[in-house]
């Protein structure tokens, strides 16, 4: 289980911060979300997480192997992060996005092609209604 | 068709013990062309195995011994997986299944349980056996001819 193991904090990952709409976008530069380096992802991006904001997303798209400790890690996000925060997945790859869907975890996440996207769909959703 | 070892090693407490065993298995696949969504299929497999051994072992002992063996036709490829940890519990392996995770507010997602159960959803045929001090977990993955590229 996660949070156990402190050997995981010897891999850092580089995690880029913007904002955009009231939303912070995580960027990850890393290639793979696996043991050796889960608790330090998940603590890393909760410890940057700004709850004055609306919500963040996780650009996952330079990831392309995931492991059930990082899919851990990545629930584990959702259940700690701020209540007040929404949280989005963007840029899954195709063996990112199998392992989400072969888990179901695809039913529970927000997920998105691309940053882009889910900032028009956040603009959707806040747009008030034409009358 | 005899096994051929590809890795044989000692493994530490090391959060990063996976990767030399890792890549001799990717580097072995792809000298075999064997079609990327087989190797995905493996590195995840065979990465939920190892994480076992670091669940269950390597909190407890400087290290354990494990061994790799794959037997490749042009159908498929089978690998054994020995190692000196722990039996694994009776039962562990076969009951392993996905969690539920429909119908459930975020404060009651499982953040584990994943491991096994995807290893038994990508791999043909998944078999453990505790033989002497030794577990021998068994993996076949299928490779489709006509996706070989």
């Amino acid at each position: 289980m996660l949070g156990r193991r402190p050997l995981d904090r010897m891999v850092m990952m580089d995690i880029t911060l913007e904002t955009a709409q009231e939303r912070q976008i995580l960027t990850l530069h890393a290639t793979r979300i696996d043991t050796a380096g889960a608790i330090a992802f998940k603590d890393d991006v909760l410890t940057v997480l700004d709850a004055r904001l609306k919500g963040f997303m996780l650009d996952l798209s330079q990831i392309e192997f995931i492991d059930s400790s990082g899919l851990g890690a990545i629930v584990s996000i959702l259940k700690s992060r701020p209540s007040t925060m929404t949280m989005t997945l963007v840029g899954l790859s195709s063996g990112v996005e199998r392992v989400f869907r072969l888990t179901r975890m695809d039913r529970v996440f927000d997920i998105q092609p691309t940053v882009k996207e889910a900032l028009q769909a956040m603009d959707h959703q806040t747009s008030p209604v034409a009358t | 068709m005899k096994w051929t070892r590809i890795y044989s090693a000692q493994i530490g407490a090391n959060a990063n013990f996976a990767n030399g065993p890792r890549d001799v298995v990717i580097r072995c696949l792809a000298d075999k062309e064997t079609p990327p969504l087989v190797t995905q299929d493996v590195e995840l497999c065979l990465a939920e195995v190892f994480n076992n051994f670091i669940e269950h072992e390597l909190e407890e002992r400087p290290y354990i011994e494990i061994s790799i063996f794959v037997k490749i036709t042009p159908t498929a490829r089978r690998f054994l997986v020995l190692d000196t940890g722990r039996k694994v519990p009776s039962g562990a392996y076969r009951m392993a299944c996905m969690p539920e995770v429909d119908h459930q507010v975020p404060a009651d997602l499982p953040e584990g349980g994943f491991g096994l159960a995807l290893v038994k959803t990508l791999a043909e045929r998944f078999l453990y056996r505790r033989e002497g001090d030794l577990n021998v977990t068994f993996l076949e993955f299928c490779t489709p001819q006509n996706e070989q590229t």
